[in-house]
């Protein structure tokens, strides 16, 4: 992975739109701001491909609404901020996923690696045949 | 703060594109565009979008290729609403003034030789035929009018040549109607004829007025959502952007293509008596 780029994007895929309507809970801002916040806090470049579609998504959805501002000596810039539907909807996924990443680090932590002794595990052994009734009633 | 970014392919700096969006590839600008139309995107939300790409590029200094990726595949990505002005039903609704004229014009000029000539005017199986090949052929055209688009900006080679083959098809079909198909249905006095095809004239240029005026026709400019662009600095641009000169088409090409055809019969007519 490149410094760029620190994690895959089927991760960042996932995890993206939790993160762009938290970085827009401390207040309404721009795309551009949102994509360099995201990268300094160390997620890597979000692509303007991948970010404006996403926020229009947010703003059909009623989570952001935006407004058109003209710049001062800069570029024009269209400003997102959260509705109070966003608000909830950050609350509630921002706890999924604590708790998503909380499981998953469990696991991944609990797992035993390929090197370990693998003779000290009870092998799993497999389910009882049933008849399969359905079967027979054919 | 980034200059422009430049490309060999970048259209003319007096393009709206350019005019709406400096910081961004010329060319890129151009297919984001050309998609969104192809869509049925309502033009204040193109220009709205492609705003957002120039603001990114002005503040990231990137260019769109690297920050957007392909332009088509973005365009497709942000799944804007389609402008119901846009569907077939409201492009054959902004269509109908026209082919009201083309209606006039085409009554207009076949009465009047036999007006001039003291004749009848003679409404042929023929005429009836035509009128109905060039009606499907106008419906045909709304129907495909999407994927016949894209074909033509795609490949516009081959399109051509299907439009222009397309179009040889369908005038040989009125022509050969109009030729083989002579036996007569009505004979009418030509100057009714004369009469009823000048009022259809009349009428659809008056109702492709009033749809300008209450801004239903087919035109849906690119906005910025900033408030109003920069003049082009052009004259040439200037013009075709005046709403004088969308009045001037709508309104007057028909009409003044008619009274060609009107002097030419009459040239006609003045050579042979």
């Amino acid at each position: 992975m490149s410094s760029a780029q620190p994690w895959p994007s089927e991760w960042l895929r996932g995890v993206l739109e939790v993160c762009v309507l938290r970085v827009l809970a401390d207040g309404e801002t721009y795309g551009y701001a949102i994509a360099t916040r995201l990268a300094d806090s160390g997620l890597g470049t979000v692509k303007g491909g991948t970010l404006y579609p996403l926020l229009i998504r947010l703003e059909s959805a009623g989570l952001v609404t935006a407004q058109w501002r003209a710049g001062d000596g800069g570029p024009g810039r269209k400003y997102y901020e959260l509705t109070d539907h966003g608000h909830a909807e950050l609350a509630g996924t921002a706890d999924a996923w604590v708790r998503f990443t909380a499981l998953t680090g469990a696991i991944i932590a609990d797992l035993p690696t390929p090197d370990a002794d693998v003779t000290s595990r009870p092998t799993p052994r497999p389910a009882p045949r049933t008849t399969d009734t359905t079967e027979v009633a054919r | 703060m980034s200059s422009p970014v430049e490309s060999p392919k970048d259209p003319s700096p007096l393009t709206l594109e350019r005019r709406l969006a400096p910081h961004v590839d010329g060319a890129w600008a151009e297919d984001f565009v050309l998609e969104l139309r192809l869509l049925g995107v309502a033009g204040d939300r193109i220009g709205a979008a492609l705003t957002e790409v120039e603001s990114h590029c002005a503040d990231s200094s990137e260019g769109a290729p690297d920050a957007f990726g392909d332009a088509v595949t973005y365009a497709r990505s942000l799944d804007l609403p389609v402008d119901d002005d846009e569907s077939p039903r409201a492009v054959l609704r902004a269509l109908a003034p026209t082919a009201v004229q083309l209606a006039g014009m085409f009554i207009l000029s076949w009465s009047f030789g036999p007006a001039l000539s003291g004749g009848p005017l003679e409404i042929t199986v023929g005429h009836l035929a035509g009128a109905i090949v060039a009606a499907l052929a106008i419906a045909m055209v709304v129907r495909v009018a999407d994927p016949a688009l894209r074909l033509l900006v795609r490949h516009p080679v081959r399109a051509g040549f299907l439009l222009w083959a397309w179009l040889v098809a369908v005038t040989g079909a009125c022509v050969a109607a109009l030729l083989l198909l002579d036996a007569p249905l009505w004979r009418i006095g030509a100057a009714w004829g004369v009469a009823a095809g000048a009022g259809l004239l009349a009428a659809g240029a008056a109702w492709a007025y009033a749809d300008i005026r209450a801004d239903r026709g087919l035109a849906d400019p690119i906005t910025s959502p900033l408030g109003p662009l920069p003049p082009s600095t052009s004259r040439r641009g200037r013009l075709l952007e005046s709403p004088a000169f969308a009045t001037l088409t709508a309104t007057a090409v028909i009409p003044a293509g008619t009274l060609g055809l009107l002097a030419l019969t009459l040239a006609l007519h003045a050579t042979t008596t």
